[in-house]
This record gives structure tokens, C-alpha cells and sequence, in this order.
């Protein structure tokens, strides 16, 4: 199938960044449509119109109806690229994935599979798979036609980059619920806030000495229903708070990998 | 000269109307699929190369644009716009009646359905209907009850809601609202029980729990360290301030069942007028 329904009114509302508009003309073009090529295309470009809106599930959204009995068609490329592409910045890296297999299933272009390895790489490292990202990024330097010491060169900065020390230090969630259900605070600070973990330590055995002088003077009722009753509240709310600091504390150090790993792509190598 | 200036103008007219001739059914192919904003942004900048004839499509398909995107006060000034020549007429008049209704402007709502031109005898019953539920959304029971013994009983889309209206009615009739005094008192003899007479079960239990455990420690307190201690006073002030604010949430929990109920009602109301204009006018 050859798309090439270009120099359209869309294609210049692009071009001049007007995207909302571009997506009427393109609408337009598919409302009109007499071939199923002319309709693909303009659904792509619509989609390309959502994506610079960051309207990522809408682009998506034109994007998924799509079906390509040739693999061969260059337009069924470059929908899946979008398709992976909107599904890692919808935040949904295992779809992303799942697309970009699917496409080097169906498709016998391996010099087409250079143009998802970036896209393939960030998501391996949002769904922590790190020897299959670290085994995908040397795939993509092979792909540069690097001079051989280049090459050996990138093949050091990848190996270090994957290296055990360098990689996020995931923090178990159920590990950190389970220090702060052993030792109030210690799960706090097992997720990296040693400052919070300790105060929430402090106000925990402080209310449980509480209750526990209170029982010993005499003081039953106050010291069950005060002191214990108030203990159940913030220990259970400390287990939980743990749980919610290892998780946002794993969400940084992912961020942060794919952010050094954007950086040396963008420094060493061609993307297209 | 004047005559290649004559070729040019019915050139362009052509090309004009050519033009807007196309564009009708494209908006309507982007109202179907749900595309709104692109409708509005198509409509306000070519509005004004339209045919008078078309104006009143296009101010149809604007007006219920704004109407799907929930924008009821533009809504209701396009699809006034809409002429009694059009074939859209009497869906846009009621359905800017209904926002209007919908935004509890019940004299501009009223004012709308009154002033239409309806002739036959459905859409009659559909107005009698419309402002049936304006007057019960006004608490005018009496008038509202009058209004719907006008609807037609053998319109059989109508049946239903006709029925509905009249149940809300009768409930409205034997609904018997609960006393803020009550729950008060009632929470002053036995901690929670107000909340619970008010509706709020689950409340008044944890109420009742929580201020029965601060008196017992007060209690406790008291009994072995005596009124003057500092801890008898600290848990004391503790009881005392739950057991007031507990009344006090008492009285405001009637108030609030009360409003609930009211809410509730009235979204029914607007609920029951809706779906016959849905049905009428299915696009």
C-alpha cells in the first residue's frame, strides 16, 4: 500500500503547528475517503495530531482499528512505531511492548526494527526487565555501523550502565510493610526517609509507653483505650504509609535510570 | 469589465455554496462520532458563509454540541436560535427548555416550553409533561399533579415517566421530615442516637463508641485522682468537647439527610423529564 496523500490542507496546518485544526482537515480526508490506503493515512496523521496535543489515548484510539494483511505496507510501520510510541507515553510500557513484538513478529525488515529499539529499551527499563533493555541497547549501537572501536567503546558504557551497582535499587513494597510491621519506622526507612522513619518511631513507642505506664498505675481504661487505641491507628497507618514510600521511591530511581540512558542516546547515537 | 466581474462573483458563490453544501454533512458525521469541540471550531469560523437556511442546522448541531460537552448555558442560546421552518425546531426548543430546567432556571424554563409553536397533540402532551416536572422541581405539588392529568394516557412513550412523576408526588405526599430538635435532645440523653434517628447508623455507633470511651477514661480518672488533677481535665475537656460537637453533628446530620433526600428527589425528577425527550427525538 503507498500513502501518499500529501500536500494537503491538514499537512500545512501541521506544518505551522495549528494540530487541532490539522485534526479536522485530516477527519475530513477520512469522512471522504474512497480507499482503504487514503483512510489509513489520514487516520495515522490524525493520530500524529493527538500525539503533538498529548492527547495520547485518542491517537491511540485512531491507531487501533488499523489492520495490515502485508507487513510489507511502509504506512503498517510506522502506525505500530506510534502505536508502541503513545502506549509507553500513555504510561502502559507492557502494551508498548507487547506491540513492538508483535511488529517484529509479522515483519521481515529487520533494518525497521532500529526505528522501535529506543521505545523498546525505555520500556524493558520501566518494567524492570534489565538484561533484556541492556541486551537491547547493544542490539541497537550494532545497528549504528559504528567504527569497531566505536563500537567496543559503546559496548562499554551500555555493560556499565547495566552493571548491578548502577542499576535502581528496587525497594520491595512488601518488604517495607513488613519492617514497619516488625519495627514501626523501620519500613520508612528501609524506603529511603530515615528522617520520617524515625519520627514515626518516636510517636509510636512513645503512645505505646504511654499505655503501658498507664496499666501499670492503675489506669486500665486509659491506658487501653487511649493509649493502645490510638497506638492500632498510627501503627497501622505507618505500615501502610512504608508500603506508599517504596513505591514512590522505586517510580524516582526508574525515572531518573531512563533519564541517564535517554541522555547517552541522545549523545552517542542516531535514532532514525 | 463589468461582465468578467459578474463571471467572477457567481464563480465564488458557486464555489461557496459548493463549499458550505459539503459541510453540513461533515458535521454531522463528526457530531456521531462524538467530535464537539471540532464542531464548535468549525461552525464559529465559517458561521457566517452560510445560507440562511442552513443557519438553522448549524445552530442545531452547535447548541447540542455544547449540550453533549455539558456547556448548557451556550447550549440553550444556540439551540434558540434554531426557526419553526426547521425540522430541529422542536427538539432544540425542548432541549434548551431542559438545560434550563437542568440549571434551575425554572421561570426561563417554563417561559421556553410555553412560547413553543406545537400544534399536534403528542408533542402537546410532551409540554404539559415538561412542565409538570418544572413545577415539582418548584415544590408547586398541586399544580404539578393539575399539569400532568393534561398529559395524553394513550402516548405510550410517555406512559412510563407519567407514572414516575406521579409516584415522586405521592411520596412527596406521606414523606415526613425528621426533627433537628429531636436528634439533638436525643443525643444529649444517649451519645450517637441522634445520628442514628437521623439516618447515619454507622456514624452514630462510632459516636457512641468513641464518646462512651472518653467519659470512661474520664470517669477512671476522676474517680482515682479527683476533679483538680491536670489528666482529669485534659481527658475531661477531650469528653466534653466530643459529647457537645457530637449533639451539634446530630442536629447537622438531619440537615443533611434532609438535603439527600432532596437531591435525591430531584434528580429523579430530572431524570424522568430526560428520557422522553431522548425518546422522542432519538437522533
Amino acid at each position: 500500500m503507498s500513502s501518499s496523500a500529501t500536500g494537503s490542507k491538514g499537512d500545512s496546518l501541521y506544518a505551522s503547528g495549528r494540530y487541532f485544526e490539522a485534526s479536522i482537515e485530516y477527519e475530513r480526508l477520512i469522512f471522504s475517503a474512497e480507499s482503504q490506503a487514503n483512510l489509513y493515512y489520514n487516520k495515522y496523521k490524525k493520530a500524529l495530531c493527538y500525539k503533538k496535543l498529548k492527547k495520547f489515548d485518542r491517537a491511540l484510539a485512531e491507531l487501533q482499528p488499523m489492520y495490515f494483511s502485508n507487513s510489507g505496507d511502509s504506512l503498517f510501520q510506522r502506525v505500530c512505531y506510534e502505536q508502541s510510541l503513545c502506549f509507553y507515553l500513555n504510561g502502559e510500557p507492557a502494551k508498548a511492548l507487547w506491540k513492538i513484538d508483535d511488529y517484529f513478529h509479522r515483519s521481515a525488515d529487520t533494518a525497521s526494527y532500529k526505528l522501535f529499539m529506543p521505545v523498546r529499551l525505555l520500556c524493558l527499563n520501566e518494567t524492570q526487565q534489565w538484561n533484556e533493555a541492556q541486551e537491547c541497547f547493544i542490539r541497537f549501537t550494532k545497528m549504528q555501523n559504528f567504527t569497531p572501536e566505536k563500537e567496543v567503546e559503546m559496548k562499554q558504557i551500555v555493560n556499565n550502565l547495566y552493571k548491578k551497582r548502577n542499576l535502581p535499587h528496587i525497594k520491595s513494597i512488601k518488604k517495607a510493610e513488613n519492617w514497619s510491621r516488625f519495627l514501626p519506622g523501620s519500613g520508612q526507612i528501609y524506603a529511603g526517609k530515615t528522617g520520617e522513619g524515625i519520627v514515626n518511631f518516636l510517636i509510636n513507642s512513645s503512645i505505646l509507653a504511654f499505655a503501658a505506664q498507664q496499666a501499670y498505675n492503675g489506669f486500665y481504661i486509659t491506658g487501653y483505650l487511649a493509649g493502645l487505641g490510638f497506638f492500632n491507628k498510627t501503627y497501622h497507618g505507618g505500615i501502610k504509609r512504608a508500603g506508599v514510600l517504596a513505591s514512590q521511591k522505586n517510580k524516582e530511581h526508574i525515572a531518573s535510570f531512563n533519564s541517564r540512558i535517554n541522555e547517552t542516546i541522545r549523545s552517542n547515537l542516531k535514532l532514525n | 469589465m463589468k461582465y468578467i466581474s459578474l463571471v467572477i462573483f457567481i464563480l465564488l458563490v458557486r464555489v461557496g455554496f459548493a463549499q458550505n453544501k459539503s459541510e453540513l454533512p461533515f458535521i454531522e458525521h463528526l457530531i456521531n462520532k462524538g467530535y464537539y469541540n471540532e464542531v464548535i471550531h468549525l461552525i464559529d469560523r465559517d458561521s457566517l458563509n452560510y445560507r440562511p437556511g442552513q443557519q438553522d442546522s448549524l445552530n442545531y448541531y452547535k447548541g447540542w454540541a455544547h449540550y453533549s460537552l455539558k456547556n448548557l448555558e451556550q447550549s440553550t442560546k444556540s439551540l434558540l436560535k434554531v426557526g419553526n421552518e426547521s425540522p430541529f425546531y422542536l427538539k432544540s426548543h425542548f432541549f434548551a427548555g431542559y438545560n434550563q430546567t437542568f440549571l434551575e432556571n425554572y421561570a426561563e424554563a417554563r417561559k421556553i416550553i410555553s412560547q413553543m409553536n406545537v400544534r399536534d397533540e403528542t408533542n402537546m402532551s410532551l409540554v404539559n409533561f415538561e412542565l409538570s416536572g418544572i413545577d415539582l422541581l418548584q415544590g408547586n405539588w398541586s399544580k404539578a399533579k393539575e399539569q400532568l392529568q393534561l398529559v395524553n394516557p394513550n402516548i405510550a412513550t410517555l406512559n412510563q415517566q407519567v407514572a414516575a412523576l406521579g409516584q415522586v408526588c405521592k411520596e412527596q405526599e406521606t414523606h415526613r421530615s425528621k426533627s433537628p430538635l429531636l436528634a439533638g435532645v436525643m443525643s444529649c440523653i444517649i451519645p450517637g442516637s441522634g445520628k442514628i434517628y437521623a439516618g447515619k447508623t454507622g456514624e452514630g455507633i462510632a459516636s457512641m463508641i468513641a464518646t462512651t470511651g472518653f467519659g470512661l477514661i474520664t470517669w477512671e480518672n476522676y474517680r482515682k485522682l479527683g476533679i483538680g488533677h491536670a489528666k482529669t481535665i485534659f481527658f475531661g475537656s477531650i469528653f466534653v468537647a466530643n459529647y457537645v460537637s457530637n449533639i451539634y453533628g446530630s442536629v447537622v446530620s438531619v440537615r443533611i439527610i434532609k438535603n439527600e433526600y432532596q437531591d435525591v428527589l430531584h434528580n429523579q425528577i430530572l431524570f424522568q423529564l430526560h428520557i422522553p425527550l431522548r425518546n422522542f427525538f432519538e437522533q
